[in-house]
């Protein structure tokens, strides 16, 4: 593509690079802006941002199309930067131009790049990197408009794609669970056997969801308090576990047991006091802790860790039907908007030819004026001739830029004519300009 | 326009309600609710219209013949839907009650259109019509209840058969789905009950013998006593979930055979008034 900027996407993801190199590339978010600074200083490039989360470290750059470099440049400064040789992560960098580019950044906003497809953080991480390279004054219009296109449609494809339908993860497949059988899950307290890891990203999970009021219940009474306060619930004691279960609506057992706690006796004891309120039981503890037998009885539904799975597959799957169907969208709209950017350079170009040619006119005229050799009624009458004379000179390249934009080719046609005419690039007048806005 | 015109146009409405409501199954997206919405509240006004303008140009017996009964029932089912679509969103309803509603007006377009006949003894009385309306609405709650019902013991059964994708993609939660059948069933049982308490007056204006023996009284004493076992049931913690839905559901059996047995006060096949009947409107 001729163009007399690029757009450039440079970086490392979970895709390329484990997580030992991802972590010694990664940037703190509180040192953003001034990374971004250096960046552009030392790649002399017009715009910057950079995107680093745990799953990804991404530049985004915005330099002169000229400039062979800027890649080379970038990396240079990664490698510089955080002080790891480039030899060291050079074979897990991907780079992508211009349309792209536009879509990398697309994707990604859009979490269809992201491990978890569809997960909502990397959009605020997104965020984020694009408002330190704001305030570090690096945004021109191109990320401007690049960056908050790819906000719309993040936006846009969460509320209609689908792409964050569904659950992916085993605590979010437990919670689609649990919403299938109660609605109001603030009136449905929760009973915790075990506090494991696990237990507690379903406790937080459930805690989104609504679910207000845990019971932990464990053999050691410290890691129950520490599970409790970790989580925000209540300890009770283990010893009681048949009044837990009369109470508890949503019962999540993760134990490191080596046999049923939760036996068919506790249950039939329990399912007599709850008067037919439905039990809903989650064991994701291996080997099981609950007799599976209990699913049969009326009134329980008891998931164990490959039912969560079966779940979080199926939301994966789904999520990533989605994505196929909005990749093809994001492409075009990519290319799109990379097309309005740079369908401005005949409108730069002709303004710049026009500025030129005006003040080359007006020195001479000055030259003139200050020689004396010529009396003011004669400098009139030259300086609308010499008027005439540029507007019927640059004529010609001015409908030919109009008609190159028309057809499509306005990169190119501005680019030779600023070749052509010596015209000074946006770099020639500014260096790396301050960007903060354009 | 006739009121047949209007039927048809109600009948199109729910057949296109249904289609849409088939096709998203399970899908439990904002668009195709609000077109089997619009669909079946279109169906609900074009029936109203049609209704109307029955009533409005024939002066024969108010809602006693075959056709009459199925239009009051589509329309009171209809009526029932769109308040707990709109209420509740609960998916998959339509795809369960609308085709009822186009089996429903398909019958009734096949039986014969009662034509014009002048009122007679009981349908002449100021309480007929509303007792008339009253159970219709009271059987349309029901049936709605029961449609919930079906659609609960489906939701369960994909839980306890761990089918996962069906049960994933919209299905409403067991808890919602029983919460809103209990709350047609209240609605239900209020408007039965009144319907009963008028047709046990009619029945005493016109001293008709031992009316509460007679087997659609009987059918609708049974039908009432269900419901309400079900209501006290539900209160006292005993009848809910699963237990719930299959009392819907032998509720809804004999709501059917209530609306099919024939009236006590109901004019014979030649449109005869029976003889208490006769006698009363006698001078």
């Amino acid at each position: 593509m001729s163009a007399r900027w690029t757009f450039l996407a440079l970086g490392l993801s979970f895709r390329t690079a484990p997580v030992s190199l991802r972590e010694r590339l990664a940037f703190r978010a509180s040192e953003l802006p001034r990374s971004v600074t250096q960046l552009r200083e030392q790649c002399r490039c017009r715009e910057a941002a950079i995107l680093s989360t745990c799953n990804r470290v991404e530049f985004y750059v915005v330099g002169a199309a000229e400039d062979a470099q800027l890649s080379q440049k970038v990396r240079a400064f990664m490698a510089a930067h955080r002080g790891v040789p480039l030899e060291q992560f050079e074979g897990a960098l991907y780079e992508h131009r211009d349309g792209p580019a536009v879509q990398h950044l697309f994707e990604v906003t859009a979490s269809l790049d992201s491990q978890v497809l569809g997960e909502t953080e990397i959009l605020s991480q997104t965020r984020e990197a694009f408002r330190a390279a704001s305030e570090a004054g690096a945004v021109g219009r191109c990320l401007q408009t690049i960056f908050e296109r790819a906000f719309g449609m993040a936006k846009e494809l969460r509320s209609a794609g689908g792409v964050g339908q569904g659950r992916a993860s085993i605590s979010s497949a437990a919670v689609e669970l649990v919403e299938r059988v109660f609605d109001d899950l603030p009136k449905h307290p929760a009973l915790v056997l075990g506090t494991g890891e696990m237990s507690a990203g379903i406790v937080k999970s459930l805690q989104s969801a609504g679910v207000t009021e845990f019971l932990v219940a464990s053999r050691s009474a410290e890691r129950s308090e520490a599970f409790a306060r970790e989580t925000g619930s209540r300890c009770g004691p283990l010893e009681r576990l048949q009044d837990h279960l009369r109470v508890a609506d949503i019962v999540l057992v993760s134990t490191a047991a080596p046999h049923y706690i939760l036996t068919l006796e506790h249950l039939n004891r329990a399912l007599d006091a709850r008067h037919g309120r439905p039990l809903f039981i989650v064991d994701i503890s291996v080997p099981r802790n609950v007799d599976p037998a209990a699913h049969d009885l009326s009134g329980v539904f008891l998931y164990d860790i490959d039912d969560l799975d079966a779940v979080a597959r199926e939301g994966r799957e789904q999520r990533e039907e989605a994505a196929s169907r909005w990749r093809p969208r994001l492409a075009e709209e990519a290319r799109r908007v990379l097309n309005e950017l740079q369908d401005e350079a005949p409108d730069q170009a002709a303004r710049r030819l026009i500025e030129q040619a005006s003040a080359l006119r007006l020195a001479e005229l000055d030259e003139l004026r200050r020689s004396g050799t010529l009396d003011a009624q004669a400098i009139d009458r030259l300086e609308h001739a010499l008027a005439h004379f540029q507007a019927r000179l640059l004529h010609g390249p001015l409908s030919a830029l109009k008609e190159a934009a028309r057809e499509g080719d306005g990169n190119a046609a501005a680019e030779w004519v600023e070749r052509l005419f010596r015209l000074p690039t946006p770099q020639d007048e500014s260096g790396p300009r301050e960007l903060g806005r354009e | 326009m006739s009121p047949r015109f209007f039927v048809g146009l109600a009948m199109a409405a729910y057949a296109l309600g249904a289609l849409v409501s088939f096709v998203s199954v399970g899908r439990q997206k904002r668009p195709s609710i609000a077109l089997q919405l619009a669909l079946a509240a279109t169906g609900v006004l074009a029936q109203t219209i049609g209704l109307s303008i029955h009533c409005a140009i024939s002066e024969t017996h108010y809602f006693t013949s075959s056709m009459e009964i199925l239009w009051l029932l589509a329309w009171s089912v209809g009526v029932n839907y769109v308040v707990i679509l709109s209420a509740w969103r609960i998916a998959g309803l339509g795809a369960l009650v609308l085709p009822l509603n186009v089996v429903i007006l398909a019958a009734s377009l096949l039986a014969q259109y009662p034509g014009a006949a002048p009122l007679s003894g009981v349908d002449r009385h100021p309480l007929y019509a509303p007792h008339v309306l009253m159970a219709f609405l009271g059987y349309g709650f029901f049936l709605t209840a029961c449609a919930i019902g079906i659609l609960y013991l489906r939701a369960e059964w994909l839980l306890k058969h761990k089918v996962f994708g069906a049960v994933l993609r919209g299905m409403p939660s067991l808890e919602r789905l029983d919460r809103t059948a209990a709350r047609c069933i209240w609605a239900g049982f209020a408007f039965f009950t009144l319907a009963l308490l008028q047709g046990g007056y009619l029945a005493h204006v016109f001293q008709v013998s031992s009316w509460f023996l007679h087997p659609k009284m009987l059918a609708a004493e049974i039908t009432w006593l269900v419901f309400l076992v079900s209501m006290v049931g539900r209160l006292t913690g005993h009848v809910i979930g699963r237990l719930a839905a299959q009392t819907v559901l032998v509720g809804a059996v004999l709501v059917g055979l209530t609306i099919v047995l024939g009236h006590p006060l109901q004019p014979d096949a030649n449109g005869a008034d029976p003889p208490e009947v006769q006698e009363r409107a006698r001078p």
